[in-house]
């Protein structure tokens, strides 16, 4: 259901300016949670707004950055993730500690960020240097033995081996400086009985490898059984620091928790500072909805790349039901798609792309519009869109936004209002529903709702500034049109509407001929 | 020539003629010859996952003191090079989590890589944060041109050369000597990311796979042909270098090739140096573990 709602305004472009830092915000974004709960949405909100005052010292700002971005998921698989696992908890907690640090104390108090893991972070201190981490001698003094052991074996099997690799050189010329093996030709690998043992290589050739004093494999066999030993002392230290993290179990839980608050608060805070959002604020339930200075960011952009100025919109739905009409390109549709942004934005916790944004919260949201990208096999577009509204519909046996852009348009008029008729008389009887439509179809409405319209394209002022001039090309004629079309709401005053439409089409070079034979036509009726 | 001191300071990419080409081997010989720690990598399904999922026993690299592996997590206690773990990386591979660790003796381990282009990068970032700037990547042919965009790469090509695979692996050296010797045209580069392509009159550039049939359709009066890097020809050396003697033929990124590592089986290296270019000769080394 809010699927549709945020493909119709267009909801991903949004999200895409938000980056949690954490694989825990990371998850929660892919989550998309929509809060139905005000007391849920309003901690949000504080958090984010506490974190936009917090962002204000970038130094600060920039520190908790990193260390939100150095915080790794805790190992799912405990013990199990061995050596690799206590790595991530201890630069989970090395970088909780140090973001903990940097957080005013009553804004780590509202995330829960509190530090009691510090035993536990001691404990893996000894395995870590700068960053990285090993199961350290420090853990277990017969680990720390066996690595003396080995480290000194080590030095004998390399004086052994570089004697007996100078024996075969001096009495050979072979030369493995280095290297475990050699390719070389048949006939000499049979002059070299003793010194070296041989694979075939191809058909004249062997692969040598140097055979080692009987000392040298004797350490070799030491060397191994201490390794043996090394891996089990190992384990056992591994094993004894997993007991440690299992036993603060909870208190970890308690930390991932914190940081995925902080993090969803954190990031919407840059992404609030980044694209000059504004607290939304969420009114009792059947309050008008109110916008000032509402932004349809992805159109924002689109006409900032044709170089045209974006007109931010100011409207109020106060009853039930708005139904509103207006020119072709009046910016019906866009106004629909600001107020699902807005309200989807306040409802999933961010600020919004509004001066000022107040709405009740609702249960859920709907859009029922001619989506392009639907399709079902043997349905038709008109098909598609009954489905749609049927799904919608189902939901609305809690509060819900309904919103319907250009609903029936692909049937003939009389049917087209009967059923919008049908829409409005079902939504009128339901207190749940919150409906929005937009349509260029007339029909009587109920005492719930308002008629509204776009106030449509200024042709006075228009006539004034094109007297005898011609605009040409894409660009120039959305320029015209933009400039001239007030994208404002209006109470309807009257049934007819503006009529705009053969002008637009007109700026948008249908021949002459036509728009003659069009306003001949309108006249005529 | 010395192959292996030309791959310190850089990332060099060792790819293969196919399976059991010696690729390993020559990565463990360029880890025993090199001077500098190192830090290696593989990359592809055939170096990577395949043989621990199969079961087949995973070739292990030598490490030093201070050179840094990217190793299955899993199989970390079972190096003997005391390794100390600088970076576990989330995206599991079919043999678990990576993770980038240092040897703290000398050691062997087994090595494994990421299993996105976007993985190989951060990894790349992480070795080059832990100071270590010679790098080897034991794999895939088809993971340079990410890692291309972003760090000094080059490429040592390692060939298994036998009577009846003596033509085509000739060829196949010619033709990637001929591309690696091509120019570079980074104005292209915007082009391959998507962007729009460059207003050169005359130019061609085909995105993606080079084939006969992208051949095919090079416009009659076409003077260059641009394409990304030398990974995406998917012609042979006959059809390239007809080609070549038409257009001019440039790359968006330029892959030098710093070696090709011949390994010879039953052919003469006479036989097999008469079927090379120059330019395929002047890259040539052969397999570095011969003696006469």
């Amino acid at each position: 259901m809010n699927e549709t709602a945020a493909k119709f305004c267009g909801f991903d472009e949004f999200l895409a300016h938000y980056e949690p830092l954490t694989p825990y915000g990371r998850a929660e974004k892919a989550r998309g949670t929509f809060y139905a709960s005000p007391g849920a949405l309003t901690l949000l909100y504080d958090l984010t707004g506490a974190f936009v005052s917090f962002s204000r010292n970038k130094a600060k700002a920039d520190k908790l950055s990193w260390h939100l971005k150095n915080i790794p998921e805790l190992p799912s698989d405990g013990p199990a993730s061995g050596p690799a696992g206590l790595f991530l908890v201890h630069r989970f907690l090395s970088n909780f500690k140090a973001a903990a640090a940097l957080l005013p104390a009553p804004l780590a108090k509202k995330l829960g960020f509190r530090w009691d893991c510090a035993g536990l972070l001691t404990l893996l201190d000894k395995g870590a240097q700068s960053g990285a981490f090993h199961i350290a001698d420090s853990f277990s003094p017969a680990l720390a033995k066996a690595r003396r052991a080995i480290a000194g074996i080590d030095r004998h099997l390399a004086g052994l081996r570089a004697e007996r690799l100078d024996e075969i050189r001096k009495k050979s010329g072979l030369d493995f400086d280095g290297l475990d093996f050699l390719v070389i030709g048949e006939d000499r690998a049979r002059c070299l009985c003793g010194c070296v043992f041989t694979e075939p290589y191809d058909a004249g050739r062997v692969v040598a490898k140097p055979i080692m004093t009987p000392a040298w494999l004797e350490l070799a066999g030491e060397r191994e059984r201490l390794r043996a030993e090394e891996g089990r002392e190992e384990a056992r230290a591994c094993a004894e620091l997993w007991a440690a993290v299992t036993g603060e179990r909870a208190a970890l839980e308690a930390c991932e928790k914190a940081v995925e608050l902080c993090d969803r608060a954190f990031s919407r805070a840059r992404m609030a500072k980044e694209l000059s959002l504004s607290r939304p604020r969420l009114a009792p339930a059947g309050s008008p909805i109110s916008v000032e200075g509402g932004r349809l960011l992805p159109l924002e952009r689109t006409l900032a790349g044709y170089g045209l100025p974006y007109t931010p919109l100011d409207f109020i739905f106060s009853k039930p039901l708005s139904v509103i009409h207006g020119s072709n390109m009046g910016g019906k549709t866009v106004v629909l798609k600001t107020v699902t942004l807005l309200q989807l934005a306040a409802q999933t916790g961010f600020f919004v792309p509004a001066k000022k944004y107040s709405a009740p919260v609702f249960a859920g949201l709907a859009a029922v519009w001619g989506d392009p990208d639907e399709k079902a096999e043997g349905l038709s577009a008109f098909g598609l869109e009954m489905e749609a509204f049927n799904r919608a519909w189902s939901a609305a046996d809690r509060p819900l936004l309904l919103v319907m852009d250009e609903f029936a348009r692909t049937t003939n008029a009389a049917e087209a209002s009967a059923l919008i008729s049908g829409v409005l008389s079902a939504a009128a009887a339901n207190p749940n529903v919150r409906l929005l439509l937009a349509t260029h179809f007339r029909v009587s409405l109920p005492g719930e709702a308002a008629a509204l319209r776009m106030r449509g394209f200024d042709t006075a002022a228009f006539r004034r500034h094109y007297k005898g001039k011609t605009s040409a090309g894409l660009r120039e004629k959305l320029r015209t049109i933009n400039r001239f079309m007030r994208y404002g709401l209006a109470a309807e005053k009257d049934s007819a509407g503006p009529a705009d439409a053969l002008k637009i089409a007109a700026i948008l070079g249908v021949p002459a001929a036509v728009i003659r034979a069009a306003e001949k036509f309108t006249e005529g009726r | 020539m010395d192959p292996i001191a030309q791959l310190e300071g850089r990332t060099t990419f060792i790819v293969g003629s196919r399976k059991n080409a010696g690729k390993t081997t020559f990565l463990n010989y360029a880890l025993a010859a090199r001077r500098r720690p190192a830090a290696c990598l593989s990359v592809g399904l055939e170096s990577g996952s395949a043989d621990r999922v199969f079961g087949t026993p995973k070739p292990r690299v030598r490490l030093r003191p201070g050179d840094a592996a990217v190793v299955p997590a899993s199989a970390l206690s079972s190096s003997d090079a005391g390794l100390e773990i600088l970076q576990v990386y989330p995206t599991a591979t079919a043999v678990g989590r990576p993770a980038l660790a240092r040897a703290r003796r000398e050691g062997t381990a087994e090595i494994t890589g990421p299993s996105t282009n976007s993985g190989l990068r951060g990894i790349l970032r992480d070795i080059a944060g832990a100071g270590i700037d010679t790098v080897f990547v034991d794999g895939a042919v088809d993971r340079i041109t990410q890692a291309a965009a972003d760090a000094k790469a080059g490429i040592v090509y390692v060939t298994r050369v036998e009577p009846g695979t003596l033509a085509s692996a000739a060829e196949a050296v010619n033709l990637l000597a001929d591309a690696a010797g091509r120019p570079a045209a980074p104005e292209w580069k915007a082009f391959f990311a998507g962007g729009p392509a460059p207003a050169e009159k005359g130019s061609f550039a085909v995105r993606g796979a080079f084939t006969s049939s992208r051949a095919a359709a090079i416009p009659a009066d076409a003077r260059e042909l641009v394409l990304e890097d030398l990974t995406k020809i998917f012609v042979g050396w006959r059809e390239w270098s007809a080609l070549r003697r038409r257009v001019r033929t440039v790359f968006a990124v330029r892959l030098p090739l710093k070696a090709v590592a011949a390994n010879l089986y039953n052919v003469a290296p006479g036989e097999f140096e008469r079927k090379l270019t120059p330019a395929a000769r002047a890259k040539l080394v052969y397999n570095p573990y011969l003696r006469k």
